[in-house]
């Protein structure tokens, strides 16, 4: 089981709470998508993702973006039970998406570049670090009921 | 990075016994693929993925197929490869991470 110090919860629920998800989300899946496109391989039926233009403004990526940091907010709610917080999800992606764990450590240091670009100075060392931690251990959960 | 001559020959040496069983070690590559790394098989949920499939020992031809053209294009497996490497970027899109030979991964929990 994951250790979490009294700092690093701190660290992890103060920024959250400032997150916007809807915008943080969309923002994420969009550079994720633009960035490492083979990840496109899971969206063929989101429409137009033939441009960084067209996936930033797409209605799906967006809607789907804000759904997957929603579901990350669990995360944050969960630090000392993270496996079985995520198992169904795990197993779904698992066993009906069939999703390469792989994308979700993509995914996630896609969060931190994010979270960078918006909280710039505040997003300090510390915090870096913990959230780094954070979504290495988030991926983790995900992938642990890969079969 | 490249290979030495040294290397090379001893490439071309290995692979040439190898070739004489080719599909069968294609076959077991794959399920030990399958086996030690779970979540590889999710490029393949099309698949039949039972010890001895068809699919599998078809599929561990091809592999070993590839494998053998660069063998034969040692000079140039870059070149060799190229069209290989195309259709895995874009066509079946495959996270990069697969190709690696090692995997240290460092988990936390």
């Amino acid at each position: 089981m994951v250790h979490w110090s009294a700092e690093e919860k701190q660290l992890i629920t103060s920024l959250w709470g400032k997150v916007n998800v809807e915008e943080c989300g969309a923002e994420a899946l969009a550079r994720l998508l633009i960035v490492y496109p083979w990840t496109q391989r899971f969206f063929d039926n989101f429409g137009n993702l033939s441009s960084p233009t067209a996936i930033i403004g797409n209605p799906k990526v967006r809607a789907h973006g804000k759904k997957v940091l929603t579901s990350f907010g669990e995360a944050v709610k969960n630090l000392d039970n993270l496996k079985a917080t995520y198992s169904k999800l795990s197993e779904l992606h698992c066993e009906k998406l069939h999703v390469d764990p792989e994308n979700f450590r993509l995914l996630g240091d896609i969060l931190i570049i994010v979270l960078a670009a918006h909280f710039a100075k505040d997003f300090t060392p510390a915090c870096q670090a913990t959230w780094q931690k954070l979504v290495g251990v988030v991926a983790h959960a995900l992938a642990y009921k890969y079969h | 990075m490249t290979l030495t001559q040294a290397e090379k020959a001893a490439v071309i040496a290995i692979w040439a016994k190898v070739a004489t069983q080719a599909d069968a070690i294609g076959a077991e590559s794959l399920e030990r693929l399958f086996c030690s790394y779970p979540q590889t098989k999710t490029y393949f949920p099309h698949f039949d993925l039972s010890q001895g499939s068809a699919q599998l020992r078809g599929h561990g031809s091809k592999v070993m197929n590839a494998i053998g053209e660069a063998v034969k294009h040692i000079d140039d497996i870059r070149g060799a490869l190229a069209k290989l490497s195309e259709l895995h970027a874009y066509i079946l899109r495959v996270d990069p991470v697969n190709f690696k030979v090692s995997e240290h991964r460092n988990f936390q929990g």
